[in-house]
């Protein structure tokens, strides 16, 4: 790649993505350019780059979210291109454009195709006419109840009411029987008239217990598009994904072909061009999936994509930005064992998923074979309260489904995290759900019961007796300690045995 | 090496027996130096709960707040932070709060007379409202604070009944984890 005309990257980001897209630039001789709030300024992602500049105060919209200020630094370092990584401004075509406008490179797809699927309605209309299958119903408002009774009938029951000015579950319904129907429907309206003050209500089918199966894709500027195979995201919380894994355990191969062909398809259809992803809702009790939505971005979860195929997504996105063609093909990829992803939050999952920002005061990751981490925090790091909780990922390949878990669970045994709290002790929990290890999962499997269950033990109380027994004995009898250490008290616990 | 005896833990010239707390399970804890550690690094102890069997542990500190416990054929690493009247200890990632009181200075705490209570935050964050004010009688639960940290509000409920006597924060500070943020009397 020597003769790229991309030469130096800003990276317009912060965190862990920040300090994967700087070593993927850094492995192809790109420089780099970090930017940081004044909360940042001792970040991971500030010490791993070539250059830095601050980039104003601690919140986001008066510093990642700064495009103006970004293109500037861009600017006056000399980066030709910009990397946006995920979230903040990576879905933003106006900034796209502004990008582009100012002269640089944008890693990224052309604004169009962020502005094509970034609208659920328009975008679910543009996949229809592109053959690709979507929840069945209306976008539009039904008012007849006899035509509603007529789609209900076509689509199948269950299904949902939803006010189309709706959110957060105001004016809508799920219908399981035919002859609640008219009822819920009116219900749905009057809901929909006193939260939104419009009454229009569409249907939609009710996918019971979806999985969500979603397909990385890479396109180039030079009309190929190829798939890199599904992940599995359906471990959530809130809609947060906290644990992914590809293959997909459950999926069938004549599907998997079948859906990733339509993630080329959809991909093809908008005109895009980099790395991007096609979610899925996968129904596995009758093997149908539906279009969801494309994320026109790289996804956090890109790391068990790289695990299994062997393809950078990094790196790919850097080399289509600066014009190559794809340099393998669609035969040449297959997916070699399984990978896991779990996502590190500085949360307390045992007390409700707590945030626990804070400064990491003791920090060890786990190694050995297959084990990756992709983080943004050290001893010492500071844990930010203004950003996103997630301070790393844990990725692990094995040569098959029950090897990736086992040697996952290792891992997580090795990761230490001091200082702040984290969802580590949750994953080892989950790592034995039976349920999980059967793959037998959906996007509603962290119930708040299976929750409880998985966060209520784990605790080692007669260990710690002993640990709080002996820490208290060697702190009240510690000899030369400091006369000005407040008395009696035991903030000073320490002691060497030499 | 030939167990210890309730007598050898009773000679030990560095003992304490404490008085041990973690969730609703209170106990006596007799804890004494037993010397070093078979393998000649670290300490050996004696502990005690109540009128159990005794159990040897043999420690060592690989970091400064690392103790690695060897008990009985297991091994364990316990990461260890004081806390107020105790310490919380870290057993694979999992947070054990541990309170740790000799008796006799809890006599004399106890005496003092403490009163009131205060509202402190367990997390750092940002102080988004105040929901009481100086001379609020305030009971146990009500709410008094929303504080914000990583994009979730979270409400701070009073931890006893009483009258609000002192705001130590104001709307928009930032705060550090354990700042006492409101007092009652």
């Amino acid at each position: 790649m020597s003769d790229t005309p991309i030469k130096k990257v800003l990276v317009a980001n912060r965190g862990e993505i920040a300090v994967r897209v700087i070593r993927g630039c850094h492995e192809l001789g790109i420089a780099t350019v970090a930017v940081f709030s004044e909360a940042d300024r001792n970040a991971l992602h500030v010490r791993s780059a070539g250059q830095a500049v601050c980039i104003g105060p601690a919140p986001s919209a008066q510093s990642y979210l700064r495009g103006d200020r970004i293109i500037e630094v861009a600017r006056q370092t000399g980066a030709d291109a910009i990397h946006p990584g995920y979230g903040f401004l990576s879905e933003n075509a106006g900034f796209a454009r502004q990008v582009i406008a100012a002269g640089l490179t944008w890693i990224g797809p052309p604004p169009s195709s962020i502005d094509a699927m970034g609208s659920k309605t328009a975008s679910r209309q543009l996949m229809q006419a592109a053959g690709v299958p979507v929840v069945p119903g209306t976008t539009e408002r039904i008012d007849d109840i006899a035509e509603l009774q007529r789609i209900a009938d076509d689509i199948g029951y269950p299904v949902m009411l939803k006010a189309a000015a709706g959110g957060g579950g105001k004016g809508m319904r799920e219908v399981k029987d035919p002859a609640d129907l008219a009822a819920s429907f009116r219900a749905a309206q009057g809901e929909a008239r006193s939260s939104f003050g419009d009454d229009a209500v569409y249907i939609e089918k009710r996918v019971v217990n979806p999985r969500h199966v979603e397909v990385q894709v890479l396109a180039d500027a030079h009309g190929t598009t190829l798939h890199l195979f599904e992940r599995d995201c359906s471990i959530q919380r809130r809609n947060q994904k906290v644990v992914e894994e590809t293959p997909c355990p459950v999926l069938p191969d004549a599907t998997r072909q079948a859906m990733t062909a339509v993630a080329v398809k959809a991909a093809e259809a908008v005109g895009y061009v980099g790395a991007g992803t096609v979610e899925f809702l996968y129904d596995a009790a009758s093997d149908d999936f539906y279009f969801l939505e494309m994320n026109t971005r790289l996804q956090v979860e890109h790391p068990i994509t790289e695990l299994v195929t062997g393809v950078d997504l990094v790196q790919a996105q850097l080399r289509i930005a600066a014009g190559e063609p794809l340099w393998f093909s669609q035969a040449d990829l297959v997916q070699h064992g399984h990978a896991i992803e779990c996502r590190v939050y500085a949360e307390d999952a045992s007390q409700n998923w707590a945030p626990s920002p804070g400064r990491i005061t003791g920090y060890r990751e786990p190694s050995g074979p297959w084990v990756r981490v992709d983080g943004g925090v050290y001893p010492g790091a500071e844990v930010p309260l203004y950003y996103d909780p997630m301070v790393a990922k844990l990725v692990v390949w094995g040569r098959d489904r029950d090897d990736a878990i086992r040697r996952t669970a290792r891992a997580l045994r090795e990761y230490r995290v001091r200082g702040i709290r984290t969802s580590i002790p949750f994953f080892r929990e989950l790592l034995r759900d039976p349920d999980f290890l059967s793959g037998d999962y959906h996007t509603g499997f962290l119930s708040p019961d299976r929750m409880e269950r998985l966060t209520g033990s784990g605790s080692n109380d007669d260990v710690a007796i002993l640990a709080a027994a002996i820490a208290a004995l060697e702190a009240d009898h510690a000899t030369a300690r400091p006369a000005a250490d407040g008395g009696g008290e035991r903030n000073r616990w320490r002691w060497s045995f030499r | 090496m030939s167990l210890p005896t309730a007598k050898d833990l009773a000679r030990a010239a560095v003992a304490a027996t404490y008085e041990v707390t973690i969730g609703e399970r209170v106990h006596q804890v007799r804890v004494a130096r037993l010397g070093d550690a078979s393998c000649g690094i670290g300490r050996r102890y004696g502990i005690q709960l109540d009128d159990g069997p005794i159990q040897v542990v043999e420690t060592s500190q690989p970091q400064p707040d690392v103790l690695n416990l060897l008990v009985g054929d297991a091994t364990w690493e316990a990461g260890v932070d004081a806390i107020e009247d105790g310490f919380s200890i870290d057993l694979l990632g999992i947070r054990h709060e541990v309170g740790v009181v000799d008796p006799r200075r809890k006599a004399l705490r106890t005496a003092e007379g403490a009163g009131g209570g205060a509202l402190k935050t367990a997390m750092p964050g940002r102080i988004v409202r105040l929901l009481v004010a100086v001379g609020d009688v305030v009971a146990k639960g009500d709410p008094m604070v929303v504080v914000e940290a990583m994009k979730m509000e979270n409400e701070l409920k009073a931890p006893g009944d009483g009258t609000v006597t002192r705001i130590a924060v104001a709307e928009g500070d930032l705060v550090d984890g354990g700042t006492v943020l409101i007092e009652l009397g």
